[in-house]
């Protein structure tokens, strides 16, 4: 994995999963896409580094977009962005309604309960691998999990941000 | 209400195809080779420089060479520089860097090697057969201006980027912005040969960040040291980072 085309494909190839995350939890194209470019860049720098081979390259770019996200609304405590505006464009099949008000859900939660959906929803990690990602501990990961995941069922049923 | 199920395949609908890809992954790749340069730039020229390295004879190494800890700071006292943000400065001729290091070092440096590339130029020398280098380069790239720019952002100042280093040391206020000592021991899985450096980094206000590292050993991997302390003392490397040399 360390020369340039290596990379390159890899990228590519985990770019879509990699902005989708990123999308999910910044809630922001441009901040998404900084995200996922912060990302890259870190995964690049790792496999350039005489570190060894990276057992899971998927799951390391994965682990490093959600901790480079936590820390980034770490140091931006001020400044965080809730955009409900998820960019209604083709390729889905979801009800671009209910897309918007699972956007506007998400950015109701706390960063760390978005990071916590990411990691065990969509990447699919258990949720010892969530605890160790977030430092954190696995009842919290599961009590967060579970808040977060009643919380978009009840805003997606009711669809009361839709219409707020 | 949908169930888990649904909520999961909303999840995993969320659209992608509103972004160019390709453009974040090459945006990406350019970010990390910015990243890795920084780190790494100056080091990638260890090789060549191990070629040909002249020992240098104790009758012309200066006496503060046998104990760079305790050594006066004895760099020759270039002005350290003042910048103006409004009136950024330009380096000095790339081809310049290794000979502006060996004339602000005191004694006789060897293997001197120049390296540049898109918003960055780099040199390094053998003194008394360790290694010292200095990387000048942009603090901020055309593209992250560009996308700041776009974004109504604002790209964080000399300051905040120095706090916010996480390599150690301390941020210290100077004429030319902040800087930042440190030292660390390489610590790589399959070179933990004992490897140390003293490193500085300024953060100028006119836009560029001034990287200087002393090393134990003629290179920053892959070779033995020579000495258990760096050839340049903290205080020097620091002294070397904010000197004006580097600019025009």
């Amino acid at each position: 994995m360390r020369d340039e085309r290596e990379f390159t494909e890899f990228a590519a190839a985990r770019s879509p999963h990699l902005y989708r995350s990123a999308l999910l939890l910044c809630g922001d194209r441009h901040l998404a896409e900084d995200l996922v470019q912060e990302t890259l860049a870190k995964v690049y720098v790792r496999m350039h580094r005489r570190l060894g081979r990276i057992d899971n390259p998927a799951g390391y770019a994965h682990t490093a977009l959600v901790r480079t996200f936590i820390s980034s609304r770490r140091r931006r405590s001020t400044g965080e962005v809730t955009v409900a505006h998820v960019p209604d464009s083709g390729g889905t099949t979801a009800d671009p309604d209910l897309r918007l008000t699972l956007a506007a859900a998400l950015a109701e939660l706390t960063p760390l309960d978005r990071a916590v959906l990411v990691l065990r929803y969509l990447d699919d990690r258990s949720v010892a691998e969530v605890a160790a990602t977030l430092s954190v501990s696995e009842g919290a990961v599961r009590n967060r999990s579970m808040r977060a995941i009643g919380r978009l069922r009840n805003h997606l049923g009711t669809g009361e941000l839709l219409h707020s | 209400m949908p169930d888990q199920t649904e909520l999961l395949e909303l999840l995993h609908s969320t659209p992608v195809s509103d972004v160019d890809l390709s453009a974040l992954v090459e945006r990406g790749t350019r970010r990390g080779r910015a990243s890795l340069r920084r780190r790494r730039v100056v080091a990638s020229l260890s090789t060549a420089a191990m070629v040909g390295v002249v020992g240098v004879g104790a009758t012309v190494v200066p006496s503060w060479l046998a104990s760079p800890a305790a050594a006066p700071i004895t760099v020759v006292p270039a002005a350290p520089a003042a910048a103006n943000p409004d009136t950024p400065r330009e380096p000095i001729d790339p081809s310049q860097m290794a000979a502006t290091l060996a004339s602000l070092l005191p004694g006789e440096s060897t293997d001197p090697a120049n390296w540049h590339g898109q918003g960055f130029q780099a040199a390094s020398v053998l003194l008394d057969g360790r290694r010292v280098d200095v990387l000048v380069e942009q603090t901020w790239s055309d593209v992250d201006q560009a996308k700041a720019k776009e974004l109504g952002d604002e790209l964080d100042s000399a300051e905040a980027l120095c706090r916010r280093a996480s390599s150690g040391g301390a941020c210290t206020r100077v004429a030319a912005g902040w800087l930042r000592t440190h030292q660390y021991a390489e610590t790589e899985q399959d070179h933990q040969n004992g490897i140390v450096g003293n490193h500085a980094t300024l953060w100028t206000s006119d836009g560029w960040t001034v990287i200087v590292s002393a090393y134990n050993a003629s290179g920053e991997k892959h070779t033995d040291p020579v000495s258990g302390d760096p050839v340049l003392t903290q205080g020097q490397v620091g002294d070397l980072a904010v000197s004006d040399a580097w600019f025009r």
